[in-house]
């Protein structure tokens, strides 16, 4: 079921990218067609008059979504919104951030997560579930009117609760079936953002970011370590990478 | 954008096509000790051991000198029955058990605390570092063997020799 589930969220992301070149076609080529314009008009008018190049590139910038110096942006993760119909695994994740002089973001974000993943041990089964929140600050590189790239850096925080049943067996008794189940588990990391994000237009963009993500603390209880850590990744591993898919708002 | 994103697809597919079924194998694994037998000096083997409260009887048909027996999971103790020579020899294992995930299972290991057994005129338990031993005459009364805390018994590198 993993793998199938997995094709699916590549084929999504395939189409978005799709629908964002979709998305971006007209407008673009509106904006392109209008600045060409722009241009041709400007250099025609140049040889005659100087302050005219200034007049037809007013009009291209005009056409242009630039937005404000400061804004207000909301985000959800579409990608996990992808699991709430599914009994395996079901994941929200949101959040804000202030954008300052179009370069420099600071925000923060927070989750929640159930799951139970397919076989997680060859003879046992587990369930988590918890809550995670943090914040962010990215710097935006933007590459043209509607695309940017951006990179940050991040620390997250959870707690959650896992249950965790197995079966043990030998040749001198039968199967016998244990139990673990822990409460109140938290963890910290702290992660490092690479993304990208597309203008739809003035109010809406979808954005990707991949996400490199430092385990660094982690309150490892008794017994068996969970399976994972909500908004982490897998429970033993030191390090996890991620990526995450977002619609965004601007307010 | 458009190719940044197909990329990034791209390896969100690639990722997820490494991931495979693995073979389903429900049976866990007990805690286990290693035990070998000697008599005169001599190494001997059973000719059959069975497990208080267990259903079945193991006979040894093997050359085997050493045995890897589970313990059992549920309890903090095991007892087992060897039969030698017509000789009934009853061998009480205590024992700390400790769940433990080993790479895509979840076992339980199992810590020394103290061994017991009738008709035996001494007791070893050894692994690389550490060795401890009991001797006495003994008749139908049990012989215990205590050592520390330290010795695991699942990882194969402890020994518990029981001497007739």
């Amino acid at each position: 079921m993993r793998p199938l589930y997995g094709y699916i969220i590549s084929i999504l992301l395939l189409l978005t990218s799709f629908m964002v070149k979709a998305q971006e076609t007209p407008e673009a080529q509106n904006a392109d067609s209008v600045a060409q314009a722009a241009r041709a008009d400007s250099i025609a008018i140049v040889n005659q008059k100087a302050d005219s190049l200034d007049q037809a590139n007013k009009i291209a910038d005009s056409v242009a979504i630039t937005g404000s110096k400061f804004s207000v942006n909301i985000f959800i993760d579409y990608g996990k919104l992808l699991t709430l119909p599914f009994d395996f695994e079901q994941k929200f994740e949101g959040g804000f951030y202030l954008i300052f002089n179009r370069k420099w973001t600071i925000g923060a974000e927070g989750g929640k997560m159930n799951l139970t993943p397919h076989r997680p041990y060859r003879n046992g089964d587990a369930e988590v579930s918890g809550i995670y929140y943090g914040g962010f600050l990215q710097y935006f590189l933007n590459i043209d009117l509607y695309s940017s790239l951006f990179a940050g850096i991040g620390y997250n925080a959870g707690s959650f609760d896992d249950y965790i049943t197995y079966t043990i067996g030998d040749d001198f008794f039968r199967e016998r079936t244990y139990e673990q189940r822990r409460s109140g588990l938290k963890a910290a990391w702290a992660t490092i953002r690479l993304g990208t994000e597309q203008k739809l237009n003035k109010t809406i963009a979808l954005g990707g970011v991949i996400e490199f993500r430092i385990k660094t603390s982690f309150d490892q209880p008794e017994g068996i370590e969970p399976y994972a850590i909500p908004g982490y990744g897998k429970a033993n591993d030191r390090t996890s990478p991620a990526l995450n898919l977002y619609l965004k708002l601007s307010l | 954008m458009y190719k940044i994103i197909t990329g990034c697809a791209l390896i969100v597919l690639l990722f997820f096509t490494s991931c495979t079924e693995e073979d389903m194998d429900l049976r866990g694994t007990s805690p286990t000790i290693k035990l070998s037998f000697f008599k005169d000096a001599v190494s001997i083997k059973p000719d059959s051991v069975s497990a208080v409260g267990a259903d079945s009887i193991h006979i040894y048909t093997d050359t085997l000198r050493t045995y890897i027996l589970p313990l059992r999971s549920d309890q903090d103790s095991s007892e087992f029955t060897f039969y030698i020579d017509t000789l009934a020899s009853n061998v009480t294992i205590k024992y700390t058990r400790i769940p433990i995930y080993d790479i895509d299972i979840i076992k339980h290991n199992a810590v020394f605390k103290h061994a017991s057994a009738n008709h035996l005129d001494s007791m070893v338990v050894q692994n690389n570092d550490i060795l401890c031993s009991v001797a006495g005459p003994s008749d139908m009364e049990k012989l215990t063997l205590t050592c520390g805390d330290s010795l695991n018994l699942t990882t194969n590198e402890t020994t518990l020799r029981l001497y007739y």
